[in-house]
């Protein structure tokens, strides 16, 4: 475990050096101005506008960064040859491998927070007040799919390399999103295999269970209990796709 | 000589950035046909694109997206000098409109009020009304302006006195809704068949908030 904390500091360094949080300014500031016109333009309450904006930018920017981050920091260790050097002390590939991941969640961890401390400081600019305990939930919540998406980065970048795993982890997140609207979508002709196997996305594969910014202003916002299973429901998704990255990386030759 | 091809992931992210906007813009590049003025309008990128797909492809934030659809047809009845001859190209655009089912009760009554008086077809109105009314389903301010169209613009006591107790059904009406319910429903022209669909909905409000206003006598 201490090998693992090593490992995930190492990579959190090298995540900042890497100048990992200055696209989250950008994506801020982008998000932001798109976010106040439209909500000064909008009929709609400008707070709502702004939380809207907000989440949908905050699900693309920690997803994206998720991804390509993820992936380059994998495929860095490989061409630098830090990897077996790592490799070649007391750490076993499973733990080098939950390391790297547990860097990748921190780094992410701390992207969020800032990102919702610049969101605190406009909605206070815009003198909307602070955020309800909702919208902290499902800001929360994007983290938690923000994790999922490193936890799949992983997995593909411990046997891919870069283009492949960001292509492979940018089609898991689409049809994650996409996966409820799948069975509906296929239509009353569509062949019983592809009615089986969008059925099964759809309940196995859904990372919309994780978004709950359509239901912040919603009288159908989950409960506790409800809350409680999506949590867990996300953290075990998370830990089958490591344990499985584990299992693959621990069987393959490490050196291309 | 031996090219070596280096991929970075921001360049990924530029080249998917370019290829999501090239496919908006051409997804948008057709605009509207009718008159003069409208033919200026581009309609926003992914209009005529099915509901369950603008989820997909918002990443489930669609209210961002009915955000941006709100808004451009609110610029579209700011339009000077709309015309009745512009109706049937806006009522269109409405229609366009609300397959996506804005989560936005105020357009409901926006749009009804522009296609019944500025627009002169209040007929059109009951399209746009129907879904809000299945969108927020208590709300009382959509089947409000439902009622007041009948009531004043077509003059159809009958129906506006339903849609009149259909919003003060709502727990949240205010009680001069259904002071205008009950007066409408006692006046004189009420057929026999209005008659029953008002005996529906007070027997559709037994044991709700709104179950007394229809034994009170009108003032």
């Amino acid at each position: 475990m201490k090998a693992s904390i090593y490992i995930a500091q190492e990579t959190l360094v090298l995540l900042r050096r890497h100048k990992v949080f200055v696209p989250v300014i950008v994506a801020f500031g982008v998000i932001a101005f798109a976010s106040t016109l439209t909500g000064q333009l909008s009929l709609e309450d400008f707070r709502k506008v702004l939380f809207d904006f907000g989440s949908l930018g905050f699900h693309l920017a920690g997803g994206v960064m998720a991804i390509f981050w993820g992936a380059k920091s994998m495929t860095d260790s490989r061409q630098e040859g830090s990897l077996e050097v790592q490799l070649a002390s007391p750490v076993t590939r499973s733990t080098w491998l939950v390391g790297k991941f547990l860097g990748l969640s921190c780094a992410l961890l701390t992207l969020g927070v800032i990102f919702l401390g610049l969101w605190q400081g406009l909605m206070l600019a815009f003198d909307v007040g602070w955020m309800t305990t909702r919208e902290i939930i499902a800001f929360g919540f994007l983290i938690l799919i923000w994790n999922i998406l490193a936890a799949v980065v992983v997995f593909f970048s411990s046997f891919c390399d870069l283009p492949v795993a960001v292509f492979s982890s940018t089609m898991f997140w689409v049809l994650g999103m996409a996966a409820p609207y799948l069975p509906t979508g296929l239509g009353a002709d569509a062949s019983v295999f592809a009615s089986v196997i969008s059925k099964a996305l759809a309940k196995y594969g859904n990372l919309h269970t994780f978004n709950l910014s359509d239901l912040a202003y919603q009288a159908d916002f989950p409960g506790l209990d409800d809350l409680a299973w999506r949590l867990t429901n996300g953290l075990a998704m998370t830990a089958f796709i490591i344990a499985l990255a584990c299992a693959l990386f621990s069987r393959r030759d490490i050196i291309r | 000589m031996k090219l070596k091809l280096q991929v970075r992931p921001e360049l990924i992210g530029l080249a998917v950035a370019l290829a999501v906007t090239g496919a908006m813009l051409f997804v948008s590049a057709e605009e509207v046909s009718g008159s003069s003025k409208l033919t200026k309008v581009t309609p926003p990128p992914l209009l005529d694109v099915r509901p369950e797909l603008i989820g997909a492809l918002t990443l489930g934030h669609r209210h961002a997206y009915q955000h941006m659809l709100t808004v451009w047809l609110a610029q579209v009845f700011a339009f000077e000098d709309l015309t009745p001859a512009d109706g049937p190209v806006v009522a269109d655009l409405v229609r366009k409109v609300l397959v996506h089912k804005p989560d936005l009760e105020v357009f409901y009554t926006h749009s009804c009020f522009f296609l019944a008086k500025t627009l002169g077809m209040p007929s059109e109105c009951l399209k746009v009304t129907a879904v809000g009314m299945a969108q927020f389903p208590q709300s009382w301010l959509i089947p409000l302006s439902q009622a007041y169209v009948f009531h004043l613009i077509l003059r159809k006591p009958d129906k506006a006195a339903s849609f009149y107790a259909l919003a003060a059904a709502s727990p949240r009406c205010p009680d001069y809704v259904a002071v205008a319910a009950r007066t409408l429903a006692k006046s004189d022209g009420l057929d026999q068949e209005s008659e029953r669909a008002i005996e529906l909905l007070r027997t559709a409000t037994i044991g709700t908030d709104s179950e007394q206003f229809f034994n009170k006598e009108a003032p």
